[in-house]
């Protein structure tokens, strides 16, 4: 396949007049442009604007479905710590998200058990440790099955736990729960003659920095503990919401972050200092940004990071939160994010320039191939 | 006194090209081409700028659900029983929660506040300045729609639990308080109060302000009683208009979508699409945005503006929809929603068409005070 670019974004490049030479399913090389279209299997966008397709990394498609029956589907309220538990195993591949999202130029996505932000209580129903995420692209094809840990800390975890008469029910016995397990699983790690534990064999991974243990923290104090807990024990992490990022910026200069949603409710003490402006203040830092779909729906995740444009950022320091920073948090930069010779063809055509809302996607490339195109 | 000097001025109406808007005493004096004018008004450049009348939110909850505090400190929902029309948004608003100045950094400088859904009649809503000056402290009536379930409260009355009881109950309340308008019986007093609300709305000197029309037999249903009891009213979030555009034209009620932005979660929000304001926009519904502040942010009003053009209108139809539209269904246009001519001064200029994602709040006025301006 050849993409015949009008305006390449790659993001770290703005070319023009150069076409993009795909085969089987990658980028293998970024020509200049011949004249005409030369090939039958050739997208023209020469009056159209090319880049990578979007990468959310903190979504809960598939498992909490649009339209679905209600109920909880991203954590076992039985235990507080499941680390054996891996999304996959409960993921709806017909959620319409996905085609909302293909529809948008979101082609990666990484999935992840626990809640979402609901607008409708001051509490995400979410356990200490809830299990694996996994990262899919939108054509539905799983690229990273256990791809990194979740848990929680702060209010929700504690909260929440709290309404169903579970324990602990304060940070310091969320921290305790959480150090206990790491520090089980050390052990374990060490004696291959124990018993098969599926919980610690699953943090394995994390202790041996493969895979990043991801930590949900809102406020100050959470992030700090999520902080010393990856110094303490020398493991990986990723901060998600890291809403009052902006208040320790220079202690998190070494932390990726998946920021976000910027547009939702001050809903309870936690999120107090949410506020999409704080962005100007976090600039700089290593991070990308969510729409935690389904609390804002996948297909708004462009227009979310086109908020950054009236807080100082360029358009490509733009693309780059949910392009190639997505992906390089999520750990899959090689891969995808960026258009470059040998990544993945995950490529958006777009009439206009990005962000603008009356900026249509014309169609979608997933893997090399055009997952979705506009009627128009 | 101000004078705004250049810049394209989007009135409401019109656009004009390198305008002139002067303000004395909180009003507009002027709109129109550049003219001369008189040394003593204080000049704003707004050469290369986008100049729009304040924005109205027309449908929110601003003030009665408190910022960064939990749900017990809400005070949107009393359940005292299903007919509340007692309750006044004026008795529990707060001037000082941290939203207000927040929405007017946004652009926000007139919204509709009031009680929440979860009673069949709910209270009385009011209208004000997000800088806190009232313009009308009995605006509305809220009604809602939708089956309100069994609540652990224990009020006098029981709840309906289906769709068919909510609106059952609405029009008994109706026909009983229209044949006490026609016969006035002595009343308990807590009664009396109720009635001679309701009374106010099915002689149309209070609006009805109907909320959860999440689907099509809902918006069917609430057409039929506005048809029946002759109410002024207005239909709120309408999620499965787009189905029924002839018949909500035909009846002429306007509607106010929203929040855009929201996802298809629940089985109730199956009809969200947020395509349904370009439709009614296109059959021609008079259509407003809401925030539903605070499920979106109040100041993000314009990006939920910016969603409505991603769906397909056009920016200009879409400004309407967060400012003179609102205003014209809030029956405040004599005042707010537009700049021209003896209309309450509430600016904004913008770096760019507001509705842009990348355009920038420089300068926002209300009531002809300066009252947020870009650092």
């Amino acid at each position: 396949m050849k993409v015949m670019c009008g305006t390449l974004l790659t993001p770290k490049e703005q070319l023009k007049g150069v076409s993009i030479i795909v085969e089987d399913g990658k980028i293998k090389d970024i020509v200049p442009s011949t004249a005409l279209p030369d090939e039958s299997d050739c997208v023209d966008a020469s009056s159209y604007w090319v880049v990578p397709g979007f990468v959310d990394p903190h979504t809960h498609i598939g498992i909490y479905r649009l339209e679905g029956e209600s109920g909880d589907h991203g954590f076992e309220a039985s235990d507080t710590l499941t680390p054996q538990l891996n999304v996959v195993d409960g993921l709806d591949p017909f959620d319409p998200a996905f085609d909302d999202a293909l529809q948008s130029g979101v082609t990666t996505v990484g999935i992840l058990p626990g809640s979402y932000m609901s607008f409708g209580s001051s509490v995400e129903r979410i356990t200490i440790m809830p299990g694996q995420g996994a990262i899919y692209k939108t054509n539905r094809r799983l690229i990273r099955r256990s791809a990194f840990i979740k848990c929680a800390l702060g209010e929700h975890p504690k909260r929440f736990l709290s309404e169903r008469k579970m324990v602990p029910t304060t940070r310091m016995g969320i921290m305790a729960e959480i150090r206990s397990i790491l520090l089980q699983a050390q052990r374990y790690m060490k004696n291959p003659n124990e018993k098969i534990n599926p919980k610690l064999e699953a943090i394995i991974p994390v202790l041996k920095k493969e895979i990043p243990l991801r930590v949900h923290a809102h406020t100050l104090r959470d992030i700090l503990a999520a902080k010393k807990l990856a110094e303490e024990f020398d493991i990986r992490i990723i901060l998600d919401h890291a809403t009052e990022a902006h208040l320790i910026k220079e202690e998190l200069r070494d932390i990726p972050i998946v920021y976000g949603p910027i547009v939702f409710s001050r809903r309870g003490v936690e999120l107090k200092n949410l506020d999409s402006s704080n962005l100007s203040q976090v600039k700089g830092l290593d991070f990308c940004l969510t729409t935690d779909h389904p609390t804002i729906p996948i297909q708004y995740l462009d227009l979310l990071a086109g908020l950054s444009l009236s807080e100082g950022f360029s358009l490509q320091e733009a693309l780059s939160l949910i392009t190639i920073n997505a992906a390089r948090i999520l750990g899959i930069g090689d891969q995808t994010g960026s258009i470059e010779i040998g990544k993945d063809a995950d490529l958006v055509v777009l009439s206009n320039r990005p962000f603008e809302p009356d900026t249509k996607v014309i169609c979608t490339i997933v893997d090399g191939q055009v997952q979705w195109r506009s009627q128009v | 006194m101000i004078a705004i000097a250049g810049g394209t001025v989007w009135t409401g109406f019109e656009v004009i090209e390198d305008g002139l808007i002067l303000v004395k005493d909180g009003k507009i004096s002027y709109a129109g081409k550049r003219k001369r004018f008189d040394s003593r008004y204080k000049v704003i450049d707004a050469k290369g700028k986008f100049v729009c009348p304040g924005f109205v939110d027309a449908h929110s909850h601003i003030g009665l659900i408190p910022e960064g505090l939990d749900w017990e400190y809400s005070d949107v929902n009393d359940f005292s029983g299903p007919i509340t029309p007692q309750m006044r948004a004026i008795d529990a608003i707060d001037f000082f929660d941290k939203a207000f100045s927040d929405a007017i950094s946004g652009g926000v400088t007139t919204v509709y506040t009031g009680p929440g859904s979860a009673n069949v009649i709910g209270g009385v809503g009011l209208i004000t300045k997000t800088t806190g000056r009232v313009l009308v402290e009995q605006a509305a009536l809220k009604m809602a729609l939708g089956p309100k379930g069994i609540r652990e409260y224990k009020s006098k009355e029981s709840y309906p639990t289906t769709r068919m009881g909510t609106v059952a109950l609405l029009r008994n309340t109706f026909l009983e308080v229209k044949k006490w308008m026609e016969d006035p019986k002595e009343l308990d007093e807590s009664k009396k109060i109720q009635y001679e609300l309701i009374s106010k709305v099915l002689k149309r000197e209070m609006m009805a302000k109907i909320h959860l029309s999440t689907s099509p037999d809902e918006i069917n249903a609430v057409l039929d009683i506005i048809k029946e009891f002759n109410l002024d009213a207005t239909i709120d979030h309408v999620f499965a208009g787009d189905l029924l555009a002839e018949r909500i034209k035909e009846s002429g009620v306007p509607v106010v979508y929203g929040p855009a932005m929201i996802s298809k979660l629940y089985s109730a929000f199956r009809y969200v699409s947020d395509a349904i304001p370009v439709k009614l926009c296109h059959a021609g519904v008079l259509v407003a945005l809401m925030t539903d502040h605070p499920v979106i942010p109040q100041k993000h009003l314009r990006l939920l503006g910016s969603v409505v053009v991603r769906n397909g209108l056009s920016y200009d139809e879409t400004l309407k929809m967060i400012t003179i539209n609102p205003a014209k269904m809030l029956k405040i246009d004599d005042k707010v929603g537009s700049i021209s001519p003896n209309k309450d001064a509430d600016i904004l200029i913008f770096s760019d068409h507001p509705l842009k994602v990348s355009s920038r709040l420089l300068i926002a006025i209300v009531d002809g005070e300066v009252v947020f301006q870009q650092p």
